[in-house]
């Protein structure tokens, strides 16, 4: 069941700027749980339009909508719809507009993704190079042998 | 069906730095992270980055586990008597955010003459239902009792207690808790016979009786001999989760001989045991340790007598490699051992000076409960009431 975020009795609008230029109204209470928004207004009072020069439109768009509409149902039906790609994305967008409900709500998503992965999977999901040597890397696995059994196919 | 957003979403943007990484590794099952240390260097080291293993027990003291939905904490406590004073058992049920609320719970009649020394087996409850054990002597008292509801049940005496005239039984009980295939409440139970000094035994009456294990089942409302060899529990430490029982012992599986310490996970549904051995560097001679269940898992607080605890969390049972280190409790002057822990973090001690108190592993704060208890009597049990009958069927 969505829960709409309370009507504040400021029914101010704002209006929000994506990278790639797509214009979003939102009211202030809305905007505000972005704390990075909420220190540029802090600085500057009577703006009207703030850029966000890190994030696509269609992410900023998710992001509002995850705003006005979150609670706990929300959460588990929300990280469903989306691929790694864009949970990525959207944890990164989340992590510069510093809402941390949906960081959280993100990163134990991604978790539940990767959990039953290999080392493999994990690398390439996160674009990171393996800087153990060969020999380091054999004797973690045989160390943490355990820790490798039931792990999902590639 | 995943709903991708196109082309865009270029491979040279999606990094996510290492401070985000870790946000989700720290949300990880212990595992998962020992698997993911061959991923980078910095990832094989996740356990002694400070910054890594704030985050983790951040996480893990206040994730919610569902075990711990819609429970409430009792403390059985034993006072510590005055010479010429008797023992007692006063049970409380505690709450408040702070556990400023101590509510004294009576015990069911067959105690009420004598209180002393009960034991609620594996600190658990079963749709309400908690099993005591209470032994004077040569009195066995064992029964099942919901405190929500007043209702108490009697366990039977066993038949192999009182094999042979000849013989005294000593009883260890190892634990209780829910069989959910059978939907059967049952008890566990080690005994061992010694003969009585000073009775001559005739020789046509001699009986060699060996110890043996024993299981109570509510359904059959009898007790059963286990054809098993499992070590028995060295402590009072004893837990239920899921349908097995764990305690720890220093015997080996036919408990003749003294062996190093190891957790016991006893499967009540199929009636089978798994032995973990704790790491090398967790025994130590000089090391205390008391078994507990913390937020959901299986841990050990080791106290190693300079006023320093940490926690050891279990990994994967069955794997001693896995017993990993998590928290370390500073130095708690006075502090003399733990009696239990709570839903959020929160770990209960006993004081040298018998007070007891609890430990917020968040806030680091101490905090006195305003009772004080016996050395090693007193414990804490997760309670989860229910108005159903015993057994429920």
């Amino acid at each position: 069941m969505a829960e709409e975020k309370s009507q504040a009795s400021s029914s101010k609008m704002l209006t929000l700027k994506a990278s790639d230029g797509v214009l979003f109204e939102v009211e202030l209470n809305i905007a505000k749980e972005m704390k990075t928004v909420q220190a540029y207004i802090d600085d500057c009072e009577d703006i009207e339009t703030i850029p966000i020069p890190n994030v696509l439109g269609k992410h900023l768009a998710i992001v509002i909508e995850y705003i006005k509409k979150t609670n706990e149902e929300y959460d588990a039906e929300f990280e469903k719809q989306w691929n790694m790609d864009d949970l990525q994305l959207l944890l990164l967008a989340a992590n510069y507009l510093n809402i941390s409900g949906l960081q959280e709500c993100l990163c134990k998503a991604i978790a539940k993704r990767i959990e039953n992965k290999s080392p493999e999977y994990v690398r390439k999901v996160f674009n990171i190079e393996n800087d153990h040597s060969p020999e380091e890397e054999a004797k973690l696995r045989k160390e943490y042998k355990w820790a490798f059994e039931g792990v999902d196919k590639d | 069906m995943e709903k991708s957003m196109g082309a865009t979403n270029a491979k040279v943007i999606n990094h996510i730095p290492e401070d985000l990484a870790f946000s989700i590794l720290s949300k990880l099952p212990l595992k998962s992270l020992k698997r993911f240390g061959c991923v980078r260097r910095s990832w094989a080291l996740l356990f002694e980055n400070l910054h890594f293993l704030n985050m983790y027990r951040n996480y893990f003291i206040s994730n919610n586990h569902s075990y711990y939905d819609g429970t409430s904490i009792l403390l059985n406590q034993t006072n510590n008597p005055l010479s010429g004073e008797a023992f007692h058992s006063t049970l409380y049920l505690l709450s408040g955010e702070r556990f400023e609320n101590m509510v004294k719970l009576d015990w069911p009649p067959p105690f009420h003459e004598d209180d002393s020394f009960i034991e609620i087996l594996s600190k658990t409850s079963v749709n309400g239902t908690l099993c005591l054990a209470q032994k004077n002597g040569m009195d066995l008292k064992c029964l099942f009792w919901n405190p929500t509801t007043d209702e108490f049940k009697i366990i039977p005496s066993s038949p192999f207690l009182y094999q042979s005239p000849y013989m005294e039984p000593t009883v260890n009980f190892n634990g209780f808790g829910y069989d959910h295939v059978r939907d059967d409440y049952k008890v566990l139970r080690w005994l061992c016979f010694f003969n009585i000094t000073d009775v001559e035994v005739p020789w046509e009456d001699y009986l060699d009786v060996d110890a043996m294990w024993e299981i109570y089942s509510l359904r059959s409302n009898s007790w059963t001999k286990l054809d098993i060899e499992m070590p028995t529990s060295a402590s009072n430490e004893k837990l239920h989760v899921d349908g097995v029982c764990h305690w720890w012992s220093i015997n080996d599986d036919i408990n003749c001989y003294d062996s190093p310490p190891r957790l016991v996970s006893f499967d009540l549904c199929n009636e089978v045991f798994l032995t973990t051995h704790l790491s090398s560097d967790m025994i130590d001679p000089l090391n205390i340790l008391h078994l507990t269940l913390l937020n959901g898992f299986i841990a050990f607080i080791i106290y190693d007598q300079t006023t320093t605890f940490h926690i050891r969390i279990l990994g994967e049972l069955g794997v001693k490699e896995s017993w990993t280190k998590v928290f370390i409790l500073e130095p708690l002057p006075s502090i003399e051992h733990p009696i239990g822990a709570g839903r959020k973090g929160e770990i209960f001690f006993r004081k040298d000076d018998d007070e007891l108190v609890w430990f917020d592993l968040s806030t680091q704060m101490i905090e006195e409960l305003g009772v004080k208890g016996r050395e090693h009597c007193c414990h804490i049990v997760i309670y989860k009431d229910s108005l159903l009958p015993i057994g429920g069927f």
